[in-house]
């Protein structure tokens, strides 16, 4: 991974991760008119780890509770690792299917995660939540 | 998130700006509800300056329309900018809540 971040595991931090994400991504040809759908997968990712893998005590933020966030970017293939050190949770699971909306079950950011991401993939290493994803844009397809 | 409301000839148009993430999403949830619980049937949102939305915001929507559909009421969803129409698309939203390119058809098909 040639860049990475780490911030608090808290909603405000999402910002920070998608600006990070697009300025590199964008460095590695990703188009940035592509960029709102892949920023957009990565805030669903993250807003599930901090509501599930890192549950809040009376609602306060933990700053030992981070996420770091490595990506590489080149020829406009993006790929993403996503670490957290919570309890283990797959942000990935449960993506159902579009009809599931009606019922308005969860499910339905991973759901336009596994639609905008070319390759998901999670794995518990350790102590650790380990998420993998990649897109590729358009043009480099 | 800012959002607003009026009433036009029995319809409650709804102008919402900004962005609807997790963040954001309950308070609009919250107001929407407040107006079917008002008894609003007729609903058109204005969604000409939102400028973003997650699946936290599109939960919203889904939950207002079936609260106002569940009172024999109709809403429906206008001037959507590419982006949101984009997530509207992806998640299959376009095809379970209507969608009209422009607030003025969006109000006539309220009639």
């Amino acid at each position: 991974m040639s860049a990475s971040i780490e911030r608090t595991a808290s909603l405000d931090s999402i910002e920070e991760f998608k600006a990070f994400l697009k300025s590199e991504a964008v460095a590695g040809g990703v188009p940035e008119l592509e960029m709102g759908r892949v920023t957009l997968a990565l805030e669903e990712v993250l807003t599930s780890i901090v509501y599930h893998a890192y549950p809040k005590a009376d609602g306060r933020i933990n700053p030992r509770h981070t996420i770091q966030l490595a990506c590489k970017a080149k020829d406009g293939q993006l790929l993403m690792r996503i670490v957290d050190k919570g309890k283990p949770f797959n942000a990935l699971a449960d993506a159902g299917s579009g009809l599931d909306l009606l019922g308005g079950g969860g499910g339905m950011g991973i759901y336009l995660v596994r639609k905008i991401m070319d390759k998901v993939q999670y794995e518990r290493i350790g102590d650790f939540n380990v998420l993998r994803l990649l897109y590729t844009s358009k043009a480099a397809r | 998130m800012d959002f607003a409301h009026r009433m036009e000839e029995g319809i409650c148009i709804v102008a919402v700006s900004g962005r609807l993430d997790a963040a954001t999403s309950g308070a609009f949830g919250a107001g929407m509800m407040q107006l079917i619980d008002d008894g609003v049937l007729k609903l058109a949102l204005d969604l000409a300056t939102l400028e973003y939305v997650s699946s936290a915001g599109l939960r919203e929507f889904l939950r207002a329309a079936k609260a106002i559909k569940a009172r024999g009421g109709s809403m429906v969803c206008c001037s959507l900018k590419d982006y949101v129409k984009e997530v509207f698309d992806m998640s299959g939203f376009s095809s379970i809540i209507p969608v009209s390119a422009s607030l003025e058809e969006g109000r006539s098909s309220l009639g």
